[in-house]
């Protein structure tokens, strides 16, 4: 488990910034990389 | 060598568990988070650690979505704003519950067993759906409609009534009472409520579908942020846990909702239904290992979670795979005749 050594109040508040922040990543990362790689794999799908 | 502070194995199990649970996520709408608590139970992950861990998870897929609905959705965002303080209330009381039955020793059992019966009621309604005639699941209110029970119970004027972004007009009683009762099944289960809240926000208070739809994303983006506040107050969310989900969640959701575009979701309905009835039997399996001190149990209720969630997943992408082979197959036919 990760520890994070803070008040109560601060190190919930980091949790919920730290998802967050997270799932801003994950939005943007995976939206460029389906931008560029899902045609090519599309493509793949139906030519096999 | 740990990464994130799990082992390997566990990593990848949750990596790949993530993808599934996005998957589903992406495809139906539904099913992000009530799989993963009774899975981190399975487990061996206290009550607390498992609901608030899975209150985080909530938190994660619902901004992402809330993130992609944002353009196209309907958000009542002054409705979902009045049910903030039900939504608080109401997670802060099933949080109580949890503390209060861990304190006692009883909290995995009747957590474990409330789940047995959420996902039963929801893998029987999804496997009945499955099964009816599609002619029986004609619904004649259109997006705009507000269905019957809605306009009786808007009929009473409790004050104090609100104004909503549609115009109409709600008590905020019914307003904070579905903010708060979908809160405390969350704050209890570890669960965005969505399949809960939709429902309420559109029967209850009388909201537009597309409406609340919306709306209730929003909420659980609420629901899943104070229960990630909440429980982060005792210390107790498994950060390692929630980005190892997310990371797989937020892939599988895009592959999940690309399907949609491809596959029926009625040849796929059934296989959840039954994916959600095994998920209620490896529950009890995972209580009767308990019970009963046979170890062999656990096993078979995490091969059977697992395993069911793989096949349904294998399930949805074959039907992808096959779907864009016959739809780009037959647009390569048409050009080369066309050519």
């Amino acid at each position: 488990m990760i520890e994070l050594t803070a008040q109560p109040a601060v190190q919930a508040a980091v949790v919920v910034g730290l998802v967050f922040v997270e799932a801003l990543a994950l939005y943007v990362g995976y939206g460029a990389i389906e931008e560029r790689v899902a045609p090519p794999v599309l493509d793949a799908i139906a030519n096999t | 060598m740990e990464v994130l502070g799990l082992t390997p194995a566990l990593l990848a199990l949750f990596l790949s568990f993530g993808f599934m649970v996005g998957v589903f996520f992406g495809f139906f709408g539904m099913g992000g988070s009530f799989l993963v608590t009774p899975t981190l139970l399975v487990l061996g992950y206290p009550a607390p650690v498992a609901i608030g861990s899975s209150m985080a998870f909530v938190f994660g897929t619902a901004s992402i979505a809330t993130l992609k609905h944002h353009d196209v959705g309907q958000v009542d965002y002054k409705l979902g704003g009045l049910m903030f303080v039900g939504i608080v209330l109401g997670i802060e009381a099933g949080k109580m519950l949890v503390f209060g039955l861990e304190a006692l020793g009883y909290a995995e059992l009747v957590v474990g067993i409330a789940y047995i019966l959420l996902l039963a009621a929801i893998g029987l309604v999804f496997t009945r759906n499955a099964l009816r005639e599609p002619e029986a699941e004609d619904d004649d209110t259109g997006d705009d409609e507000i269905p019957d029970i809605a306009k009786k119970i808007k009929s009473y004027n409790i004050p104090p009534m609100v104004r909503l972004t549609d115009g109409s007009k709600a008590s905020l009683w019914t307003i904070s009472g579905v903010g708060g009762g979908v809160g405390i099944v969350s704050g209890f289960l570890g669960i965005g409520g969505g399949f809960i809240r939709m429902p309420a926000i559109y029967y209850l208070v009388g909201v537009p579908l597309a409406a609340a739809v919306g709306t209730s994303l929003f909420g659980a983006l609420m629901s899943g942020a104070v229960g990630a506040f909440s429980y982060g107050l005792s210390g107790v969310i498994d950060l390692g846990v929630v980005t190892a989900l997310l990371v797989g969640s937020a892939l599988g959701a895009r592959i999940g909702s690309a399907a949609t575009a491809y596959v029926d979701e009625a040849d796929v309905t059934i296989y959840f239904g039954i994916m959600l009835l095994l998920a209620s039997a490896a529950v009890a399996f995972g209580e009767l290992a308990t019970w009963l001190a046979m170890p062999i149990l656990d096993t078979v209720s995490f091969l059977l979670l697992i395993g069911s969630a793989l096949f349904v997943t294998s399930i949805i992408l074959y039907y992808g795979v096959q779907s864009v082979r016959e739809q780009r197959g037959r647009t390569g036919t048409r050009k080369k005749v066309d050519g």
